[in-house]
């Protein structure tokens, strides 16, 4: 992390030194927060207790540095709180989100550092609650906490095909190594789970690509995506393959949007996805109603059986003063074995936690 | 019937004569171009157009968003409104691809701006005096 950021101060040193362009050259700030309030019924989901919590909210700082109109250099900073959950547990306050050298080259972006992954609708926006329709993206299909990464140390190249067309194309490719924080189970010697912990796993040989075809319709497109890893070590140790698909339609008066996404992983097919609606009904007022599901496949025992990892639905209320402010209420529905307590990893009775949030976000 | 027709003729093309007369684009005076269609425009506006054809890099700027001229630029141009457009640019900003024009406070300063950079466009109120330096571009649908 120390030589994450000292790379970093150096970077920004050496942008801010260099001589200014024809154009005009400029450092920006931007930032976003999200705070939180919860509590839940039947249990603990993702850090949400019985007894509530209002150590929950993300936050992020994003310097931009500008040499010239083609040539940026962006460096973020993000802080994150999930009330109690086992997986956030020894997670700085502050991290090195990202740290990147961005060149445009006409249609074509080129990117070196620590980047954002393009992965689906939600995942370069994940924990920005102002792009969010509720607190989170879909939990069965970005796993925020678990199993993914938001980012990867390597390099990326986004082109945009055929861009002047009413049918265009964006594609995005990537590759490099990341760090990813897979939840794991405790047992005692009798077999019993006794408590979750957070297992840091080294990936490396992480590739992945990105597509999306926009419409002609403004604020309708389909994304396809896949990527493959290799994990280093932990539970599921060895290579990781996943490909997932998208619809997003956005219009005046409603949203809909859905994933799909299905993970082969050692010993383990993991499949997700979710539909969601928004009706807008008003500029500032939206009603939100959203479906997940997630099922797991354990192909290393005999017969490969199938089961139901999670059902969720979840309703809520969003208002928008402005886009910069807005405020949400939710509450979810869970049936399933994301809960972390009562404990139910798989091979337990699934645990039915209800909870709700209500949130305030702002970004500048 | 004839007077009706008339009118309803007058009401629908009322509000599309008040955007027009809201804004008047400028660019810098080496600038070449004469006309641009409101599509190009605002390809240049969200950032998806980096160059004239002269090979120019393309400087667009802004007024504040609370600025009459602007809401009637981004009708016009990008058929969205202010809050829109400023909830495209935070997706960009938030997903790391790019930042919105640099934002110039008053119709003086943007033209002191295009005046003063040759790759530059920009928008002022449609009354606003254009100094020598700067030039209006017509705006073709």
């Amino acid at each position: 992390m120390r030589n994450v950021i000292r790379t970093g101060l150096l970077l920004v040193t050496l942008a801010l030194a260099t001589p200014a362009a024809a154009q005009e050259t400029k450092l920006q700030v931007h930032g976003y927060l999200t705070q939180a309030y919860g509590a839940a019924h039947g249990g603990t989901f993702l850090g949400i207790p019985e007894g509530g919590t209002a150590d929950y909210r993300t936050a992020a700082l994003q310097l931009r540095y500008t040499m010239t109109p083609s040539d940026q250099f962006v460096w973020q900073f993000s802080h994150r709180r999930l009330g109690t959950s086992p997986i956030t547990v020894g997670e700085p306050e502050l991290k090195v989100d990202w740290l990147f050298y961005s060149r445009q080259m006409g249609n074509l972006d080129l990117r070196v550092g620590r980047l954002p992954i393009p992965a689906g609708i939600y995942n370069e926006v994940r924990d920005v609650g102002v792009l969010l329709p509720l607190y989170r993206a879909p939990y069965d299909f970005y796993l925020e906490g678990a199993f993914t990464s938001e980012t990867v140390d390597g390099i990326s190249a986004g082109y945009h095909l055929f861009a002047d067309a009413p049918w265009n194309v964006e594609l995005s490719v990537y590759g490099g190594r990341f760090d990813m924080t897979n939840r794991d189970t405790q047992y005692d010697t009798t077999g019993t789970p006794v408590a979750y912990f957070p297992d840091v796993v080294n990936v490396d040989n992480a590739l992945g690509t990105q597509l999306w075809l926009n419409t002609p319709v403004d604020g309708v497109r389909a994304g396809f995506g896949a990527s493959r890893l290799d994990a280093q070590s932990g539970s599921f140790e060895g290579k990781w393959t996943e490909l997932h698909g998208s619809l997003d339609a956005r219009t005046r008066w409603v949203t809909l949007q859905g994933e799909y996404r299905r993970f082969a992983i050692p010993d383990v097919n993991y499949t997700a996805g979710y539909v969601y609606a928004g009706v807008h009904t008003t500029p500032k007022l939206t009603l939100h109603g959203q479906m997940e599901f997630s099922d797991v496949q354990l192909t290393d025992t005999p017969g490969n059986p199938v089961f139901d990892f999670d059902r969720t639905k979840t309703f809520g209320a969003s208002y928008g003063f402005r886009a910069d402010l807005v405020v949400k209420a939710e509450y979810h529905m869970t049936n399933g074995h994301w809960s972390d307590a009562p404990l139910s990893p798989i091979g337990v009775a699934p645990a039915k936690v209800n909870y709700f949030l209500v949130s305030f976000s702002t970004s500048f | 019937m004839r007077l009706g027709i008339l009118l309803l003729g007058v009401l629908m093309a009322a509000p599309a004569a008040a955007q027009q007369g809201g804004y008047a684009v400028i660019v810098h005076e080496a600038n070449r171009v004469a006309t641009l269609s409101a599509e190009e425009v605002s390809k240049i506006f969200f950032k998806k157009t980096h160059r004239w054809t002269s090979g120019q890099d393309v400087v667009p700027v802004d007024l504040p968003e609370s600025a009459p001229a602007r809401e009637a630029f981004s009708a016009a141009v990008h058929g969205k409104s202010v809050g829109a457009v400023r909830a495209y640019w935070q997706q960009q900003i938030f997903s790391g691809r790019a930042v919105p024009p640099v934002e110039k406070p008053s119709d003086e300063q943007v033209v002191a701006f295009v005046r003063a950079t040759p790759g530059a466009i920009g928008y002022i109120s449609a009354g606003a005096p254009i100094s020598a330096g700067v030039r209006r571009v017509q705006i073709v649908r």
